[in-house]
């Protein structure tokens, strides 16, 4: 019994004769859609079907890529989405990009920006890679010469990964560049994804010269928060405000469509200057006890550099020193990071971390290790080694906090 | 007149039971009982999902054109599940036994597999904007009155959020219920009569709760119905009690009865082509009306509009399309409006009436009515009360109503189109193994007297006793603490008429965790009945369980002190042994075993 998702069925089921839409199929099991909207599995032999009709073609439906009459701002799509049709008869859900719906949730949108959608690629998140992120940067380059900002779409696990590295490969930029995603899909009527979407338009209509993420403020649906692209992380793999500035405020919130700054940040200008050669071969070690000198080689095999997440202040166990002298040796950069959740390394206070420092790992200050990372490929594809510790240590895209005060968030 | 026999119509009823199970919520695990106040508030909007075909669902719609900021007040029995922070966890297997254990119960086919749905619900009940649904098993039957009348679905659901205020743009709904496990049972259109659509609800509550999972609470049993005489569909929601079941269908039978008199009339007037409101705020500035004057002070324009051959129809008699016309303006939160039928009043002259049918160019049939609203709301109510009449022009009455608790019941919105289902991904088919089924086959109740049998013979009870137990819900307490004191017959009538006694005395309640924690403490100092009637006593009155449980005032007299008493009591002189229980009893306020003052009486 092999049917294409939404055949209308007549079947006769314990004794009592349905019209249905068949679903699909799972070994000898039948999905089919109850006239009430319901979905019932039930065991193929249990079904006699008196009659099938092939179901209607759906007509497919134009995309709009382009609307409104204001600001220009170009969208980037990442993950293929930005809201999402239901098909209730098959209950397939279908996502789109076409940015009308999104307009037509927010009609005041229509008179206050004009909205590109340029499709980038259809990847899930955690697919994303580093040479992706320079397609990407192209692609930023190229919209940015035509909009007064851009937002990118883009799955929320690896956004500030993507943020962090958008934002060291521009050392400048024309207009704000506002990464977006949602934590509830856009198939959910309670979806976060309007409300950050809406913020992001708004953030990239101001004139911040920055990569920056745009997400809930709260669990509420009243605040959209503006976070710097290197200093964010999603700290809750659920929650909706799950991106928190660490170590400071955010940028910006947008409430009652409107921009309210809180903090300092970069302005636009004149010109764009994009840097985009990336090093892939740098890589991130989480220190544990039992980490074996063996381990922490291996992973260290052929990279340019390894960040280490340390315990504290930035301490590994003693066992593992002579592995991290190897290590350096063969020319590998050995960069400190902490895997507190929030904090400075500082290998001063205590004799490890003197011998560690000692030894020639680089210290990352408050860098969080995910933008260690990305900042070790940016450097390491664009500027000399001998620079790399000092560069490391200088503050580039707002990476690292000199100051980090008491009531901030980490 | 338009005839319209009504006679001819034949009415037809089915019910939708729900149950509200007590195993703790379905998709998390937060406890069904909520013990405190509100922990915190967010506020939410919701969006409802395109349907691919184009059309957003009707009721869906509807409710976005209110444009409501919802607000959620957080509950002790809620988590990130209820506040659509995290995703849905595994189902509450006791959850789903009991639901397919009623299905059993009724001869319904159970489903070897359960797919979980969401319902569009985007009026703020559910935090997710859907209601998370499965069918668990389909068909079967109930006998009432030796009549068979079948069942369409049982189905097991999650509870919405419980509506704690409406206001103008915002709405308020605590996350306490929301989650809930629900059994839905279905009927088929097969009841005729008022009265048999309550013997069938109570057969069908009944039997539920001899599976010992159905909540207490005031409204953890509820029902809808869906009833119609030949004008569609209409379905009422929320009848919280059996006995307003009748007193709501025979109320609306009596509004379409008449409804459809005053279409009637209507129609042989010639009908309407639709009203268009005009505004007429500065012609009625001077009026003395407090509606006017308070509106106009608010910054509202007043429109007028002429509502063509609904003249006396609109409030007179039994005809009240008015009320109708009002339901449908309240649903965009416009509190109402003044037509002719009630004129002159509210201030308004006869002279001002005149001048406004005479401005609207109004004739006899006509009526005319006032609506203070902003501007920005005038299309929305001309539009709702147009459609609105259109809709009963054509006798199609099929709406989705909500039960007042008078037994009366207000126009909710249109009855949802059935294609607002999707699966929920984030739950996979349940699979169902069979040795499974075929133990909660042989454990559900097939009748009310079988399980009542089998009841009074394991826990040798009186059959009356046996009889309140089960019907009430309360097979599952009366076990447990019956185990725990292991005396069956004491703890029933502990359970129906001692603690009933005591809470009546101070008007107050007995939590069930409270009264287990102390028949469990009680019994293991192997104190008596009397004790522990005493503990409950003192637990109620207000003092905590650990001091009742401590304190020597529940206590037995020992062997030692009874003695000392009984010898005081002998010295002071009359005793004898018709009087001595008494007299001991006299003596003292804690517990007395009276064998053993007979013992010492009689040994001395
Ligand atoms: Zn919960």
């Amino acid at each position: 019994m092999d049917f294409a998702r939404g055949t209308k069925l007549t079947i006769k089921y314990n004794g009592n004769v349905m019209e249905v839409t068949y679903i699909s199929r799972d070994e000898d099991y039948l999905t089919v859609k109850l006239q009430n909207g319901y979905n019932i599995t039930i065991p193929e032999n249990k079904i006699d079907v008196l009659k099938s009709s092939e179901p209607q073609t759906v007509k497919k439906k134009r995309i709009t890529l382009k609307h409104g009459n204001g600001t220009p701002i170009s969208l980037i799509t990442t993950g293929g989405t930005i809201v999402s049709a239901i098909d209730y008869e098959t209950g397939a859900v279908h996502p789109s990009t076409d940015i009308r719906r999104i307009i037509d949730r927010y009609p005041y949108m229509e008179e206050k920006y004009t909205i590109a959608v340029r499709e980038f690629d259809n990847i899930l998140s955690e697919n994303m890679q580093p040479e992706m992120w320079i397609k990407l940067a192209g692609v930023v380059k190229e919209e940015l010469g035509k909009s007064h900002g851009v937002v990118v779409s883009h799955g929320t696990d690896t956004m500030s990964y993507t943020a962090s590295a958008l934002a060291f490969m521009f050392e400048s930029l024309t207009g704000p560049v506002i990464m977006v995603g949602s934590q509830r899909s856009s198939d959910r009527p309670s979806s976060d994804s309007f409300g950050n979407m809406e913020g992001a338009m708004a953030f990239s209509s101001t004139n911040v010269g920055e990569i920056c993420i745009s997400m809930h403020s709260g669990t509420s649906d009243n605040s959209i928060s503006l976070h710097r692209g290197t200093r964010t992380r999603k700290m809750h793999s659920t929650r909706r405000d799950a991106f928190r500035t660490v170590s400071g405020k955010p940028i910006a919130e947008f409430k009652n469509k409107n921009v309210d700054f809180l903090s300092e940040y970069k302005e636009k200008s004149d010109k764009i200057s994009l840097s985009d050669k990336i090093e892939e071969a740098v890589s991130m070690v989480y220190f544990h006890p039992g980490l074996s000198g063996q381990d922490l080689e291996k992973l260290s095999e052929g990279k340019r550099a390894i960040i280490i997440m340390g315990t504290g202040l930035g301490h590994i166990s003693q066992s593992l020193f002579p592995s991290v002298r190897k290590i350096m040796s063969m020319g590998t950069k050995v960069v400190m990071t902490t895997q507190c959740m929030a904090g400075r390394v500082n290998l001063n206070v205590y004799s490890t971390g003197r011998e560690l420092k000692k030894i020639g790992v680089v210290s990352a200050g408050n860098m969080l290790p995910e933008v260690a990372l990305t900042k070790a490929m940016y450097l390491l594809g664009n500027y000399p080694d001998e620079d790399f510790e000092s560069m490391m240590n200088m503050n580039m895209r707002g990476e690292i906090m000199e100051r980090e005060f008491l009531g901030d968030c980490y | 007149m338009i005839a319209i026999n009504t006679k001819d119509k034949k009415i037809k009823i089915g019910l939708e039971i729900h149950l509200q199970l007590s195993t703790g919520k379905l998709f998390c695990k937060c406890p069904d009982m909520n013990n405190s106040g509100i922990k915190g508030k967010f506020s939410r909007k919701l969006f409802p999902t395109e349907n691919e075909s184009g059309d957003v669902d009707v009721a869906a719609l509807q409710e976005e054109r209110k444009n409501v900021i919802y607000e959620y007040e957080v509950s002790d029995n809620s988590c990130l599940v209820e506040a659509d922070e995290e995703p849905p966890h595994e189902i509450n297997a006791d959850a789903l036994d009991t639901a397919l254990q009623i299905a059993f119960s009724f001869n319904s086919e159970v489903l070897n597999a359960v797919s979980v749905m969401r319902k569009v619900v985007v009026d703020g009940s559910n935090t997710s904007g859907f209601q998370r649904t499965a069918v668990v098993s389909t068909g079967g039957y109930v006998t009432v009155n030796e009549k068979k009348v079948g069942l369409t679905t049982i189905c097991i659901e999650e509870d919405s959020a419980r509506r704690v205020e409406s206001g103008n743009d915002h709405t308020v709904f605590s996350l306490d219920r929301l989650g809930i496990p629900l059994v839905e049972i279905s009927t088929a259109p097969d009841i005729e009569t008022f009265q048999e659509a309550v013997d069938v609800a109570r057969e069908i509550g009944m039997r539920a709760m001899l599976t010992g999972n159905i909540r207490r609470d005031s409204d953890a049993i509820r029902q809808d119905v869906n009833f119609s005489m030949g004008y569609g569909r209409v379905e009422i929601k929320g009848i919280s009690k059996l006995s307003l079941i009748s007193e709501a269908l025979i109320a609306e039978e009596n509004r379409q009865k008449f409804l459809s008199e005053a279409i009637g009339i209507f129609l042989e007037r010639g009908g309407f082509d639709g009203t268009v409101l005009i505004d007429y705020t500065e012609k009625i500035a001077k009026s003395e009306s407090k509606i006017i004057q308070k509106g106009i002070a608010a910054g509202n324009r007043i429109f007028a509009g002429k509502l063509e051959n609904l003249g006396g129809i609109l409030k007179s008699g039994n005809y009240r399309i008015g009320k109708e016309l009002a339901d449908a303006l309240k649903l965009f939160s416009i509190g109402g409006f003044i037509h002719s039928d009630e004129l002159p009043g509210y201030g308004i002259t006869q002279d001002e009436v005149n001048e406004i049918k005479k401005f609207l160019k109004s004739r006899e049939n006509d009526a005319i009515i006032l609506i203070s609203i902003p501007e920005s709301k005038k299309d929305i109510a001309q539009d709702a009360i147009n459609k609105r009449v259109e809709k009963l022009l054509s006798l199609d009455f099929s709406e989705t109503r909500a039960a007042n608790e008078d037994g009366t019941s207000r126009f909710l919105r249109p009855i949802s189109g059935s294609g607002r289902m999707y699966p929920e991904t984030d739950i996979p088919t349940i699979k169902i193994k069979n040795s499974r089924m075929v133990e909660l086959n042989s454990a559900a109740p097939k009748s009310f007297d079988q399980a009542l049998s089998s009841f009074t013979d394991e826990w040798e009870i009186s059959r009356q006793e046996a009889e309140i137990i089960l019907a009430t819900g309360r097979k599952k307490e009366f076990i447990e603490l019956a185990k725990l004191w292991g005396k069956p017959r004491e703890m029933s009538r502990m359970i129906l008429q001692s603690i009933p006694e005591i809470e009546r005395k101070y008007r107050k309640k007995l939590e069930y965790g409270d009264l287990k924690t102390l028949v469990e403490k009680i019994a293991t100092k192997n104190y008596g009945r009397i004790s522990l009637e005493m503990a409950i006593d003192q637990c109620i009155s207000g003092k905590s369980i650990e001091e009742v449980v401590i304190s020597d005032d529940i206590r037995p007299l020992d062997r030692n002190e009874l003695k000392i008493i009984v010898e005081r009591i002998r010295k002071s002189g009359d005793i004898r042994k018709e009087n001595i229980i008494a007299k001991v009893k006299n003596e003292t306020n804690r517990p007395v075993d009276p064998k053993i003052v007979m013992e010492i009486y009689q040994n001395s």
